[in-house]
C-alpha cells in the first residue's frame, strides 16, 4: 500500500481518502485505525465564531467554568465542545490527569501539589496559577496516571 | 431516595446501640427489668413505657444525626478544616441536645465543661489525622510527578 501527499491549494481542511478496489476487511480496519489516531491527536475548539484544530500535547489544561468547558493553549481559552466527563474518557492517560470533577490538567503543566494551611488540595500550575483537586481524585491518581 | 436510605439506616443503627446500652446498664445495675436511661430522665413519665418509647425516638434521631453527618465529610471538594468544623458544629450542637433529653449527663457546668473537651480532643485527633494523611498524599503524588 503506499501512502502519499497531495498538495490542492483549495482544500480547506486535510482530507485522508484511502483508494481501494473494494472495500476489504483491511481496508475498513484502515479506515478505523486513521480515524482513531485523529480523533486522538487532536480537539475542535471554538475561537471567537471559527472552528480550530488543535495539538492535545499543547494543550495545558481542561476547566469548567459556569457550565462551559474551555482549554487553555499557551495563556488563550478556547471553548470546546466537550464535557469533562467526555474528555476524561478520550484524552490519553499518559498525558493528562483529571483533578476534580470540572478539571483537567495536561501533567507536564502541573508544577506541583500542594496542601494549604486549611487542608485543601491545591495544583501549582506552571504559568503560577493555583487551582484546587478534589481527594477522591488525588487518590485516583495516586492508584493509576503516574504509577 | 438515597438520603432516605441513609435516614432509615441511621435511625435503625441509633436504636439498636441504644437498646443495647440500655440492656446492658440494666443488667450492671442489677435491675429487675429493663430501664431506658437514668432515673432522672425515667421520673418524668408516669409509665416505663413511655420513658422506653421516648428513649427510642432519642436514639433514632442521634442516629439520624450522625448519618446525614458522614455526607459532610464526602464533600471531598472542602478543605478538611472546614468540613471538621463543619462537622464538629452539627454532631456538637444535635448530639448535646439529645444527650441531654435523654438524660445521659447532670446539666451541670463541670460536666458539659468535661464533656466538651472530650469532644474537642476527639476532633482535634481527627483534624491532625487527616492533614497528616493528606500531606503525605501530596508528597507521593510530587514523587511521582518529578
Amino acid at each position: 500500500m503506499k501512502v502519499s501527499t497531495k498538495i490542492d491549494q483549495n482544500t480547506q481542511t486535510p482530507n485522508i481518502v484511502i483508494f481501494a478496489k473494494q472495500k476489504t476487511a483491511e481496508i475498513v480496519y484502515l479506515e478505523h485505525e486513521i480515524q482513531s489516531v485523529i480523533n486522538h491527536s487532536r480537539l475542535f475548539v471554538k475561537d471567537q465564531e471559527d472552528y480550530q484544530q488543535i495539538e492535545l500535547p499543547s494543550i495545558d489544561r481542561f476547566y469548567t467554568e459556569e457550565h462551559a468547558v474551555y482549554c487553555q493553549v499557551n495563556g488563550q481559552r478556547y471553548k470546546t465542545q466537550k464535557r469533562i466527563y467526555e474528555l476524561a474518557d478520550f484524552l490519553p492517560e499518559n498525558l493528562f490527569i483529571q483533578i476534580s470533577q470540572s478539571e483537567i490538567i495536561n501533567r507536564h503543566f502541573i508544577q506541583r501539589f500542594q496542601l494549604s494551611k486549611t487542608g485543601a488540595y491545591e495544583v501549582i500550575l506552571r504559568d503560577g496559577q493555583t487551582t484546587f483537586a478534589s481527594r477522591r481524585y488525588m487518590r485516583r491518581i495516586k492508584k493509576e496516571n503516574l504509577s | 431516595m438515597k438520603i432516605f436510605k441513609r435516614i432509615l439506616l441511621g435511625a435503625s443503627l441509633g436504636i439498636n446501640i441504644g437498646l443495647l446500652s440500655a440492656v446492658s446498664f440494666s443488667y450492671a445495675y442489677q435491675l429487675p427489668n429493663l430501664i431506658a436511661s437514668g432515673p432522672t430522665f425515667t421520673g418524668h413519665f408516669r409509665r416505663p413505657l413511655t420513658a422506653l418509647v421516648c428513649s427510642i425516638v432519642l436514639w433514632g434521631l442521634m442516629g439520624i444525626l450522625f448519618a446525614l453527618s458522614g455526607t459532610i465529610f464526602q464533600n471531598d471538594r472542602l478543605s478538611i478544616t472546614r468540613r471538621t468544623i463543619e462537622h464538629f458544629s452539627l454532631t456538637y450542637g444535635g448530639f448535646t441536645i439529645l444527650a441531654i433529653l435523654a438524660g445521659w449527663f447532670p446539666l451541670s457546668l463541670p460536666w458539659v465543661a468535661f464533656y466538651t473537651l472530650i469532644y474537642l480532643l476527639i476532633y482535634l485527633i481527627i483534624w491532625l489525622i487527616s492533614m497528616a494523611q493528606a500531606k503525605k498524599l501530596v508528597h507521593e503524588l510530587n514523587k511521582k510527578l518529578h
